[in-house]
């Protein structure tokens, strides 16, 4: 027993299938997508002249939504972490009651399994998956996790089928001066090379706000959509129709909104993701400041929500004067994942 | 890349600029030191995190420019020479994209940075790009990201970074244009080695390309930074508006860095040779003609039109001027000129036009056979025409501008008074360029000179004349002074403005007269000024004039009788009669030109002018009389009549000598004449001259002024009569000179009736008149030898009546035995025995009469004198009469009578010691005593003159005459002896 307890009598291994050729994402987890099996082989290794008895081998697939708390100095050191909901947990057994002699290897798959949420590790909350192998033992159950990450394409989703075939013809756009180059993807998708297919879409809606402080400031801003997949660039122009301010700088940030707990006990953690200056300087009545920034760049979380939390980005345009002020306003804007 | 990009944007994020210049240069140093070390590492990323940190050393705000400038320069090599050479060798080779780079620039945070590597990265992806397109895209997608960049001084630079780095790539800036536009993949590939239907294909992209690249990226990139150096001004608070003047002055080259590449990209001049030889090179040279031409051109004048800056404006403009070559600015020189007039009121237009001229003259001066189309722009008065229409439109546009802002600040009266000002102060100038240019061009069309003066005339009324230095500049423009003084000065205009100038000027021009004449006319003294300097500088100038014909001097004369219009006030009839005697000088230095014909025309016309002079000065007299009587009524005695006659007193005389010298002249010329209808005709001339002569003097005599002035104040009228009467004898003795002794008499007739109806208020005066009367008479019986006509003794008998008529006796007698001189004859006298005999009756007669008037004078001593006066008169004669070998006037009894009536009064003199002093009589013994011994030897038939040199005379007499001079030396020293006493 001692000995059982000291030293784990066998050896798990969890080995997806084609790990290696498989993306890795955050901190080299695997990657998965929604609806994607998970296939792969779970080798029992007991050691050199050992029999272990056991209950029988259970194989499971958890997804999980655990609340985390950290500490608050910046080290992101996890303090607690409970789970608050399992979402997925897929199980069945790889094999009955028995002895294990030798090392013996099963395969494993969970056919196309469906799965709610992307990963996500946040202030508050994470959204883990796993696959969990347990050795049910008389004694101390011996079991084994393999993490693995997911990602959501939005662009599966026929819902949004509209924002995904803008989204083709912006993903061939990511500068302006792409034209000619990357003429041939376009070609590919069969639709159509014209520009202008972002301003005819009436799905694509544009964000377009008109603000201002009475008598010392008023502009008028537009980013080219309110959806952006991850991989996307943010398009905009900020038009000057005042400008009284002596303005230092205006920059463009990234909050991503982190809404966590039951009502009312709610917290809300914001994330600068982005900090982008798009402009340098004051400007003068009717100068109109381009915006551009590419996403693709950052490590950047799409919108989430359910039951237990949600995940919002906004889109912050802030406009610092020569003494220090800040004066900005908010947007949501919504991030999505998509296929490369 | 991903990954990277995260790290390069965080570090970026926290970075800063270092507190100060030589902190940054050295941050500076390091980083391009590491960047290059990791670009020779092939690490790109690394050294584009480096190239970011340098960079971010130009966002520090607090710099002057002259600082940033040192931080652009640091930055400027680093960054185009080994990140950019990097780029492009890394690209030739396949080993990086140049697009990812160029999107992964992007995510750098700050925007400075970003822009300028986007700049570096983008712009060396051109090279790499063969799609029209798509080099067109990045350039317009540069263009337009960098209007983030809206900091004025960083903006700046930022843009002045792009057009370096835009034409860094090859040397000629024209070849520079081709190379992005058509891109060969291999570089040793001569541009025109492909077939010749698509060189001309190319040649059509060529030319949108090259428009593509003027308008939308040069021009907006122009409109930008132009925009961001206006802005300069309204940083910071206003109490450093100066400062930032400065700055802006400081940064100009900035902007002008601009249009001289884009001036680069016309074709090199003509005188090239080998790039015209080539037909693609020059084919393609004559299209960025046209398209700096049509596209450049009206964008950049719109541009400095809206930008409505001024300090922008006139550096925009000028440098226009400067840079672009001179063939270009003249064939767009409406547009250019449409320009200036609807430029900011501010705007000092009239620099601009001088400099606008100025080069075309440099330039002209230069390449002055080369240029073909500086001569065919200068033909057909083209040049000129377009300054003159642009000279109308700007006057009309400032007219309108000032009647709309006078209308609309009828409410609040603020602004009224500051626009047409602004309007003045570039106007005058603006006229003085436009002559000069045409002057320069078109020295012989005066046409050109003649519709200038229209146009000034025309809007005269905008001109302030309350502004002294408003005047100063019209007499300048009007007399071109400012011409003549640049040629003397410096070589400024090349030419000399020369009295011939001016007389064709005069000559030619019709609104210039009736600008001066006519609109001047509320601006008197200024007028006369004018009119003083340019006749003037007829008489200055030793230039000879060349009068063509007599029209042109009849065109000189419609300056003069205008004049004649102003006499209201005092000054400006002395104004207006200095115009006219230069006037009259003027015709005297035409009359002495070699020409001949010339001259007979000349002299008439100086009659003319001379006629024309006097009859002004008796009208102006009268009118002035008029008025004067006016404002006396009205308010003060300021302009009395007193004043005005003074004035009219100095100038009648001058005409009158003026009539001497022309008469004179007509002498001398009948003199040379042989012709004998010549003769007679200058003759004739001469007697007409003379009888004007005397009617101007009759006229003088009838004047209003003269007989007002003369009841006003008696004793300054007399005064003037005795002037009148002076001149009268002159102008005898003038004609006795000339011949014209009828004449001669006629005037001392003429003396006579002033002397008798008007000299009768003042005895001395009457007796200095009428000795000035007896010499005349004398004179002229010198001269004349026909003495003895009617007229003569005529005038003598009348003379002698007059001095008997005088009041006091002392004069009466003086003047009677003066008299006696008029019958005493230096001439042939024997041949005319009776007429002789008559004469000596006369002289009797007067010396008998002068005796016994001087015996009749109750005071001895003036008594005494007068006699030994007489007696000296009578040795006169005598010894006249015994060296011309004629009987004694005097005989031996009249004379001995005469020395004993003397004696007997010098004698009671003696006696009578309490009435008079005897140092007083002393002398008039002496001097008797002299003329006593004189008789003496007379009696003795010795020679008079013999006699008086003699030794024992001398002796005798001149030791008498010694004492006397010592005692009154004495005397005097006594005298200062006393006062000294008294004063201590």
């Amino acid at each position: 027993m001692m000995k059982s307890f000291f030293k784990a009598p066998l050896d798990i291994e969890i080995l997806l299938d084609n790990e290696d050729s498989r993306k890795h994402v955050h901190g080299n987890l695997p990657l998965y997508e929604d609806g994607e099996s998970i296939n792969g082989i779970v080798t029992l290794r007991v050691r050199e002249g050992k029999r272990v008895e056991h209950l029988g081998v259970k194989i499971s697939v958890i997804g999980s939504i655990d609340v985390v708390k950290k500490a608050d100095n910046g080290t992101n050191e996890i303090l607690s972490k409970k789970p608050l909901d399992q979402f997925l947990c897929l199980s069945y057994d790889l094999c009955p009651t028995g002895e294990l002699q030798h090392s013996q290897s099963y395969s494993f798959a969970f056919k196309d399994l469906n799965k709610r949420f992307e990963s996500y590790v946040g202030r508050n909350v994470e959204v883990n998956y796993y696959v969990k192998v347990t050795v049910l033992r008389k004694s101390t159950d011996i079991s084994k996790i393999k993490k693995f990450w997911v990602y959501l394409y939005k662009d599966n989703v026929s819902a949004i089928t509209t924002v995904s075939n803008s989204l083709s013809t912006q993903q061939q756009q990511p500068t302006a001066i792409s034209n000619g180059e990357n003429a041939g993807p376009a070609e590919e998708n069969g639709q159509s090379t014209n520009n202008h297919n972002k301003v005819a879409d009436p799905q694509a809606k544009q964000i377009k706000l008109d603000i201002g402080i009475e008598n010392c400031l008023h502009i008028e801003f537009e980013y080219s959509k309110a959806q952006y997949s991850l991989k996307d660039v943010i398009v905009g122009r900020i038009y000057f129709l005042l400008t009284r301010l002596k303005i230092r700088h205006m920059e463009l940030s990234l909050l991503t909104r982190e809404i966590s707990g039951m009502k009312p006990n709610t917290t809300i953690k914001d994330t600068i993701t982005i900090r982008y200056e798009i402009m340098d300087g004051s400007p003068v009545k009717g100068e109109t400041i381009p915006i551009r920034l590419f996403l693709g760049g950052y490590d950047l979380t799409p919108n989430m929500s359910c039951n237990y939390f949600s995940v919002k980005n906004y889109l912050s345009l802030v406009i610092v004067d020569e003494d220090g002020r800040r004066y900005f306003k908010q947007s949501e804007v919504i991030l999505y994942r998509t296929r490369e | 890349m991903p990954a990277a990009s995260t790290s390069t944007t965080s570090s970026s994020n926290a970075l800063s600029y270092s507190s100060s210049v030589e902190k940054a240069i050295v941050t500076i140093d390091q980083h391009a030191t590491l960047m290059n070390q990791y670009l020779e590492d092939d690490h790109l990323l690394l050294a584009l995190k480096h190239a970011t940190i340098m960079l971010t050393e130009l966002r520090n705000p607090n710099l002057s420019p002259k600082d940033y400038y040192q931080l652009y320069l640091q930055c400027f090599d680093p960054l185009t020479n080994s990140l950019s050479k990097y780029l492009r060798t890394q690209s030739q080779n396949d080993k990086i994209d140049l697009y990812e780079i160029y999107e992964f620039v992007q995510y750098t945070g700050n925007i400075l940075p970003r822009l300028y590597l986007m700049i570096i990265v983008g712009i060396n992806y051109l090279q790499f790009v063969e799609d029209l397109n798509t080099k067109n895209e990045i350039l317009k997608d540069l263009m337009e990201m960098m209007l983030g960049e809206q900091h004025s001084i960083r903006g700046l630079f930022l843009r002045y970074f792009f057009i370096q780095f835009f034409f860094s790539f090859s040397k000629t800036p024209q070849d520079n244009v081709f190379e992005l536009i058509a891109f060969h993949p291999n570089p040793n590939d001569p541009p025109l080695s492909s077939s010749s239907s698509s060189t001309s294909l190319d040649h059509e992209n060529d030319d949108e390309e090259l428009k593509f690249i003027i308008t939308e990226i040069l021009m907006k990139n122009f409109i930008e930074i132009n925009k961001l150096w206006i802005k300069i001004q309204f940083h910071g608070p206003s109490s450093q508006k100066h400062q930032r003047h400065i700055e802006r002055n400081e940064l100009k080259t900035l902007v002008g860095f601009q249009i001289v590449k884009i001036s680069e990209l016309l074709p090199p001049p003509p005188s090239s040779p080998p790039s015209s030889s080539k037909d693609g090179v020059s084919t393609s040279s004559t299209s960025s003609i046209k398209i700096l031409k049509n596209d450049f051109l009206p964008l950049y004048l719109q541009n400095i039109i809206q930008c409505n800056d001024s300090l922008s404006q006139e550096y925009l403009i000028d440098i226009y001027i400067q840079i672009f070559p001179i063939e270009f600015i003249l064939k767009n020189l409406d547009q250019l000129l449409l320009t200036i007039i609807n430029l900011s009121p501010h705007v000092s237009i009239d620099i601009i036009i001088i400099n606008l001229i100025e080069k075309f003259r440099t330039t002209s001066n230069i390449e002055s056979e080369d240029d073909k189309t500086i001569a065919i722009l200068v033909e057909d008065n083209l040049l000129f025409e377009k300054f003159y229409n642009f000279l109308i439109k700007y006057i009309q546009q400032k007219t309108m501008q000032t009647q709309i802002s006078a209308d609309s600040d009828e409410g609040n009266n603020n602004k009224i008074g500051t626009r047409p000002r602004i309007l003045l102060l570039s106007l005058l100038p603006l006229f003085d360029h436009i002559i000069q240019l045409t002057l320069f061009w078109y020295p012989n069309n005066f046409e050109n000179l003649n519709k200038i003066f229209e146009v000034m005339k025309d809007n005269l009324n905008l001109i302030e004349f309350n502004n002294k230095q408003n005047i100063i500049q019209i007499r300048q423009l009007l007399t071109f002074h400012n011409l003549t003084l640049n040629a003397n000065g410096k070589e400024a205009m090349g030419f000399i403005i020369d009295s011939n100038f001016l007389l064709k000027l005069i000559t030619n021009s019709e609104s210039y007269k009736s600008l001066i004449i006519d609109s001047l006319s509320n601006y008197r003294s200024l007028q006369y000024d004018i009119l003083i300097e340019l006749v003037s500088a007829f008489i200055e100038n030793d230039i000879e004039l060349q009068l063509e014909s007599i029209d042109q001097l009849q065109k000189i004369y419609t300056y003069l009788p205008t004049t004649t219009k102003y006499t209201v006030s005092s000054s400006y009839t002395t104004k207006s009669f200095q115009i006219y005697s230069f006037n009259y000088e003027f015709y005297i230095i035409t009359s002495t030109k070699k020409n001949q014909e010339l001259k007979y025309i000349t002299i008439d016309s100086q009659i003319d002018i001379l006629i024309n002079l006097k009859n002004w000065l008796l009208k102006s007299t009268k009118k002035t009389m008029l008025d004067n009587n006016e404002l006396q009524h009205h308010h003060n005695q300021h302009y009395s009549s007193g004043q005005n006659k003074n004035n009219i007193w100095g100038i009648y005389p001058s005409i009158i000598t003026s009539f001497w010298r022309i008469i004179n002249k007509c002498h001398i010329l009948k003199s040379k004449q042989i012709n004998d209808k010549f003769k007679l005709r200058y003759n004739q001339l001469i007697i007409n001259l003379f009888k004007h002569l005397s009617k101007f003097i009759n006229d003088i005599l009838v004047n209003p002024s003269f007989s007002s002035s003369s009841s006003s104040s008696s004793s300054s009228s007399s005064n003037n009569l005795q002037e009148i009467f002076k001149l009268i004898l002159r102008t005898s003795t003038f004609a006795q000179n000339i011949q014209q002794f009828d004449i001669a008499n006629d005037f001392i007739t003429q003396s006579f009736i002033i002397l008798e109806d008007q000299l009768n208020s003042d005895s001395s005066i009457q007796y200095e008149s009428l000795l000035l009367l007896i010499r005349t008479l004398n004179q002229l019986k010198t001269n004349n030898a026909n003495n003895g006509n009617e007229v003569m003794n005529d005038l003598r008998i009348r003379c002698v009546s007059r001095c008997s008529k005088l009041l006091k006796k002392k004069h009466q007698c003086r003047s009677i035995y003066l008299c006696s001189y008029l019958w005493s004859n230096d001439n042939d006298v024997k041949d005319k025995d009776e007429s002789n005999q008559g004469a000596r009756k006369y002289i009797m007669e007067c010396i008998q009469r002068s005796i016994r008037i001087a015996d009749s004078i109750m005071d001895g001593l003036i008594s005494c004198q007068l006699l030994i006066e007489i007696l000296n008169q009578c040795i006169y004669f005598n010894t006249k009469a015994l060296s011309d070998g004629v009987f004694v006037i005097f005989n031996e009894k009249f004379m001995s009578s005469l020395i004993e009536l003397i004696k007997k009064s010098i004698e009671s003199l003696q006696n009578d010691q309490d009435n008079y002093d005897q140092d007083m009589i002393k002398p008039l013994r002496f001097i008797f005593t002299l003329n006593d011994q004189v008789i003496g030897y007379e009696m003795g038939k010795i020679s008079f003159v013999s006699k008086l040199v003699a030794p024992d005379f001398q002796s005798k007499y001149v030791n008498e005459m010694i004492q006397s001079v010592d005692e009154y030396f004495n005397r005097t020293c006594k005298y200062i002896e006393n006062i000294e006493h008294i004063e201590v």
